[in-house]
């Protein structure tokens, strides 16, 4: 059988499906059972993925409805990442609760109708510049939902060393990313037009992502204010949205983006 | 409260703003070109050898803090980003008005904005220095970003004025040197180029369903004779499938024609219910006008012109001392020592019967510095995953 978008509400009820009794053997301290039945949605949902690049061709990484594929795999596997290593099942829910609000918008608005490819994307750095920019974005989401819970969470004790160490990594993985996808787009770009950077809205943003939480990471080796570093990540995850979506509403950006999709 | 070191680098920040809104309003934008070779590079190596002096002189120089310390590099770090973000904000189009005198309609060439990347550059510059005066393995990957950006950034604004663009429209067989800068000067190229072949391919029709001036998202794609497929309320199935199809003025029949100009057509019939509709949609050319199939609910099935997959131009390039071929695509640009053309464009009202072909000619003197920094800095991004992380303190 084919695959295509059409049997999408399939694959992704079965992913959620296990996600959510995952993220419930999780918190009943069943841990063999969270982490496989958790994997196995998360594989179930690559099964889609595959399917959809080999029916149509081409990686499916175009549409926002692609993109948002994507960013509902990471943010499973990064939410089961920080399960295995730090053993706190809400990590393991907020993993679970973005990939299936992901899904869900996928569902109810699909963005999918595209199916070629223009020759400008066609380069050997379109996957990986998007799938690195796709699961920074993720971490960084996952970082962000971290550092919310540590900031407006009841308790009033602070945020321990090991909280923010957690935070830390987060952000430093993500902007990792972040910085091998804006290279990566800044070689593709010198290969398809001859500019390393030329301001498109896209690129500015994504400048100011990657400054704001590059602030982050500089603030913090001598600083432990919560109230700044947190609304300083929450900010950051906005520049974020900015970036990936904001611009096709954005009246500066309208018509002058080469990034549209 | 913040620290003195902080008040120093706040006031610091402001001072440049003002230097910078004062430069704006009495000399209007910033004029890369003015560093074109060799002042560009006699500048860089002054402004390098002086970063180095910072380096090793910050403990007998007081002035030097300007450039360095933790208040500087995040006070320095905060201005550009604000910056970035107005950048973002504001419409980069030259637009006058209050925006368009403080340079923030067009920022990259902003005084203001500038001064600021000059500061930020060189604190990252001094930084980088230091990291490589002192390099220990921990910090190895630091140390390479620190460098590798600020080699990035010393090129992009001190060869900003040695870059060259030249967009070059060639006509097939007809041999060019010519075309026109970004200025809209004539400039002659030291090679010729000849355009032998411009070819092109598309995907397969796209049949969407045209009502009230617009065209349906949703669509069907038709590959050959055969293909049925559901569009709305429609069943679509393609009774006949002509790649290079032509018909005769008034006739709504296509016949097969191997000829330029030639556009594709389908004959189709489509059923809803006790509706059947038969006739040919075509997309059209510059010769053939397109044509849509009317259906009995007003709407019409149309197929819009075919999407670019792939254009090439096989090119014979002359330097005068060698004559080379290249196959010329996106993505896929020839080299001629400092120069690089890229595919840029075609005629796009022929389309695959395109007989010219437009190229970007590229000069980029400073591209082996900037390009061997991007890949320090996907190797020390790797790096970065792997190294340094904070270690889980277990309770």
């Amino acid at each position: 059988m084919t695959m295509s978008w059409d049997i999408f509400y399939i694959y992704a009820t079965a992913a959620a499906a296990c996600w959510v009794s995952g993220t419930i053997f999780a918190f009943r301290n069943q841990r063999k059972g969270a982490i496989a039945t958790s994997l196995i949605g998360s594989i179930i949902f690559l099964i889609f993925i595959a399917g959809m690049w080999v029916s149509m061709q081409r990686p499916p990484l175009r549409t926002m409805g692609e993109t948002r594929l994507w960013y509902s795999f990471f943010l499973s596997l990064i939410g089961l990442f920080l399960y295995i290593k730090y053993r706190y099942s809400w990590m393991m829910a907020f993993g679970t609760l973005m990939s299936v609000v992901f899904t869900c918008i996928n569902l109810l608005k699909p963005e999918i109708h595209s199916t070629t490819l223009m020759p400008a994307l066609q380069s050997p750095w379109f996957v990986p510049h998007v799938i690195v920019y796709m699961f920074s974005y993720a971490m960084m989401g996952a970082a962000t939902l971290f550092a919310g819970y540590l900031w407006l969470r009841k308790s009033p004790t602070e945020a321990s060393d090991e909280e923010f160490g957690i935070c830390d990594n987060l952000v430093r993985i993500g902007w990792a990313f972040l910085s091998l996808g804006m290279t990566m787009g800044a070689l593709w770009a010198k290969e398809a037009w001859g500019d390393y950077w030329t301001w498109d809205p896209k690129e500015t943003w994504a400048l100011a992502t990657w400054l704001s939480y590059l602030l982050y990471l500089h603030l913090r080796p001598a600083n432990k204010n919560q109230n700044l570093l947190f609304s300083l990540l929450i900010f950051s995850f906005i520049l974020l949205q900015m970036c990936w979506w904001g611009i096709n509403f954005l009246p500066s950006a309208q018509g002058t983006s080469i990034h549209t999709y | 409260m913040l620290s003195q070191h902080y008040k120093k680098a706040v006031t610091r920040c402001a001072c440049m703003l003002f230097a910078g809104t004062a430069l704006q309003l009495f000399m209007g934008a910033v004029n890369a070109s003015l560093l074109a070779y060799p002042l560009g590079i006699v500048l860089a190596a002054n402004y390098l050898y002086l970063l180095i002096l910072i380096s090793f002189n910050k403990e007998k120089w007081k002035w030097t803090t300007h450039f360095t310390g933790r208040a500087t590099y995040i006070t320095s770090l905060t201005a550009m980003l604000v910056l970035t973000i107005i950048f973002g904000l504001v419409r980069q189009d030259g637009a006058e008005g209050a925006m368009g005198a403080l340079g923030f309609s067009q920022m990259k060439n902003s005084w203001t904005f500038n001064i600021f990347l000059l500061h930020f550059t060189s604190v990252i510059g001094v930084k980088a220095i230091d990291d490589l005066r002192n390099i220990r393995k921990q910090k190895l990957h630091t140390a390479v970003m620190h460098t590798a950006f600020f080699i990035i950034l010393l090129a992009g604004i001190f060869g900003s004025g040695d870059k060259q663009r030249v967009t070059l429209t060639t006509i097939q067989g007809e041999p060019t040197n010519t075309g026109v800068a970004e200025d809209g000067k004539k400039t002659e190229l030291p090679f010729i180029i000849r355009l032998k072949d411009f070819s092109l391919e598309e995907y397969p029709p796209h049949i969407h369903i045209y009502a009230d001036d617009n065209l349906s998202k949703e669509h069907i794609i038709i590959k050959e004779k055969g293909d049925s497929a559901t569009l709305g309320k429609w069943h679509i199935e393609c009774k006949e499938y002509l790649e290079m199809a032509g018909c005769k003025p008034g006739d709504s029949l296509y016949r097969p024609m191997n000829h330029v100009g030639a556009t594709t057509a389908i004959q189709v019939r489509a059923t809803a219910g006790n509706d059947t509709v038969e006739g040919w949609i075509s997309c059209g050319s510059h010769i053939f006008p397109g044509s849509a199939l009317p259906l009995p609910d007003g709407q019409m099935l149309a197929m819009p012109r075919r999407e670019v997959k792939k254009y090439l131009s096989q090119v014979e390039v002359s330097t005068g001392d060698e004559i080379k071929n290249f196959d010329i695509a996106v993505n896929s640009p020839a080299t001629i020592g400092a120069w690089k053309i890229y595919q840029s464009g075609y005629d796009n009202a022929r389309g695959r019967w395109s007989t010219t072909s437009t190229f970007e000619c590229v000069k980029d003197s400073w591209q082996p510095a900037t390009h061997t920094a991007m890949w320090l800095i996907l190797a020390a991004g790797v790096f970065a995953l792997f190294a340094n992380r904070t270690k889980k303190k277990r309770k």
